[in-house]
């Protein structure tokens, strides 16, 4: 358990750094403040579940970034200080290293995240009067999920790179290629495929591709759990905008596994570069 | 068992760098163990393949009879490491630091202790450690080597970064460690660091073993013997020492007998030759050749 005692010093050394509850404090801004936005903006139609839903927007953009600054250093940052020797030099090993951090970095994240959306939760009742209790707790989970993947990618690219330069140049390509341009990925092949521009329906291909991405999944996942709860949410469900029977796979629970997936494998590549690296 | 033994070690970078070129040391239990050599001789190289930072391309490392590589947690369990180029943690206090090392020794030291034996302030260990000056810095991981009585302790340039008071203080600390049975592996470049405390030396050169022995052994091996210089009221004509056994060369002044010997026990028979002839002695000095001149003698000869 010598990986416990690697996790307990890092969140020790995170809640010490200004930059977490920046982070934090940002993050409750932001979640309340998208939670608020269609109680403020009575076109909108607000309710409950589309307040929700607006979290969820911001908030993959925003945790993903959070997740990815507050882990992309872990282990790069203490190639480049010095101070790997020092753990490695008292008996943890790369791999008690690895897993520390993944889970000191990911206990961080999601205390964030979980203030982030008791605060949220807290103006929904407000601004409401009423919380959808389960779709509210599956969000909130499936939140919780995303950004301990991305934690988890950011420390498999920390575990990866010598130096904190290269771990940044690596998180923010991979920023740029997960979150951002992920997006277009399904159009374009639409394009190429068909000659046109998707339109209000699309076939579900176009959603496997859209769900390679965590941030694809993530957002799969959210509708699934906002139109399945039903009523009023005013956004359009996964049965609108598929042609056809929508495939079992394209619901919450597949696309947690997807996000154990990216959670998973990022991190293992990580750890077999680490492991073999020469940290001279 | 030796405390550590390499076998043909060896550490390339890139196609032909030899960082540590087919190393054989072995370094016995319970000894001072001074690992001596320029910057770059691989001194460094070779600690972080015993440590399993970096791997050796060929060759293999066994430190208190474990596999360096295999068996890297149960070694890290019983040894004590101040590596090169090492950072602290800057946000956390010393405190802190030195629980998170016994929790992940599993000992059961007290922290107080290990302030005490490494001369840190217990006031300057509630404070973070960004703050601290090197020294500081260094006593402070220090301790956490000694963290877990360790068997072995590996220090790597130990006496960087202390005033001369606290490099004398190390001296001491690593005396006492030794006298309680800890064997210690001590790499340096300043070498009357090592020429205080050491019982053998090994000397890096350019990723290669160029010495292994005592420091007597090294100055009688390179014949730069000590030499004794005696005065005399007036220098007797019937002085011999041709015979005397460990003397390489007998120089007369005209008030003085200068002998170079390379064993000590010939400077008390030179003494006894001078008084045998009946000659006075006004005075003696002895100079012994500095641990520099060695160094430099065992360097040069690789370049050569």
């Amino acid at each position: 358990m010598k990986w416990l005692v690697v996790a307990r010093k890092d969140v020790a050394d995170a809640v010490r750094s200004r930059l977490f509850w920046g982070v934090v404090a940002l993050f409750v801004v932001v979640t309340a403040g998208s939670a608020a936005t269609p109680a403020l903006i009575p076109a909108l139609g607000g309710t409950p579940a589309l307040a929700l839903g607006i979290t969820t927007e911001f908030g993959a953009i925003f945790i993903s970034i959070a997740a990815i600054v507050a882990a992309y250093l872990s282990i790069a940052g203490e190639r480049e200080s010095g101070s790997i020797r020092i753990l490695l030099g008292l008996p943890a090993t790369r791999r008690d290293v690895v897993l520390g951090k993944v889970v000191g970095r990911s206990l961080v994240v999601a205390v964030a995240v979980l203030i982030g959306y008791a605060v949220a939760g807290g103006v929904i009742l407000a601004a409401y009067g009423n919380l959808p209790l389960v779709p509210y707790l599956a969000i909130t989970g499936l939140t919780t999920l995303f950004a301990v993947t991305f934690v988890a990618i950011a420390v498999g690219i920390s575990a990866a790179t010598a130096s904190r330069g290269r771990a940044m140049l690596v998180a923010i390509a991979v920023f740029l290629g997960l979150v951002v341009l992920w997006d277009l990925v399904p159009q374009l092949v639409y394009v190429a495929a068909t000659g046109g521009f998707p339109g209000q329906t699309v076939p579900a291909w176009y959603y496997y591709i859209e769900l390679l991405s965590p941030t694809g999944a993530y957002g799969i996942a959210t509708t699934d759990i906002l139109t399945g709860a039903g009523g009023g949410v005013g956004m359009p469900g996964l049965d609108d905008r598929i042609e056809g029977d929508v495939p079992g796979f394209l619901s919450w629970w597949g696309m947690t596994v997807v996000l154990l997936v990216w959670a998973a494998v990022p991190l293992l590549a990580g750890y077999t570069r680490f492991r073999r690296a020469d940290l001279g | 068992m030796a405390a550590i033994e390499t076998s043909a070690l060896t550490k390339r970078y890139g196609g032909d760098v030899f960082a540590v070129s087919d190393l054989d040391l072995v370094v016995e239990e319970g000894e001072i163990f001074g690992f001596l050599g320029p910057n770059g001789a691989g001194k460094s190289t070779t600690i972080n393949m015993l440590l399993d930072f970096v791997r050796p391309t060929s060759g293999s490392a066994t430190v208190l009879g474990m596999d360096a590589q295999t068996e890297t947690r149960a070694i890290h369990e019983r040894i004590g490491v101040l590596p090169d180029a090492y950072g602290l943690y800057d946000r956390l206090d010393g405190y802190t630091h030195l629980r998170f090392a016994i929790d992940l020794k599993g000992a059961d030291d007290d922290p107080d202790a290990l302030l005490d034996a490494v001369g840190l302030d217990q006031s300057a260990a509630e404070r973070a450690v960004g703050g601290y000056s090197k020294g500081m810095t260094q006593r402070l991981a220090l301790a956490l080597a000694l963290v877990g009585d360790p068997d072995l302790l590996i220090l790597d340039e130990p006496t960087s970064g202390l005033d001369p008071n606290g490099a004398r203080e190390l001296r001491e600390l690593v005396r006492a460690q030794a006298e309680a049975g800890t064997t210690i592996f001590f790499s340096s470049h300043v070498l009357e660091q090592v020429e205080a405390v050491c019982d053998r030396v090994g000397i890096m050169n350019d990723g290669r073993l160029v010495a292994v022995d005592t420091i007597d052994g090294l100055r009688s091996a390179l014949g730069e013997g000590a030499t004794i210089r005696v005065a005399v009221d007036d220098v007797p004509d019937s002085l011999d020492l041709s015979d005397v056994a460990g003397i390489t060369a007998v120089t007369l002044e005209p008030n003085a007998v200068r002998a170079t010997c390379t064993d000590p026990a010939a400077k008390l028979e030179v003494l006894d030759r001078i008084r045998a002839t009946g000659a006075d002695i006004v005075d003696f000095t002895t100079h012994e050749p500095s641990l520099e001149s060695l160094f430099s003698a065992y360097t040069a000869e690789v370049e050569a």
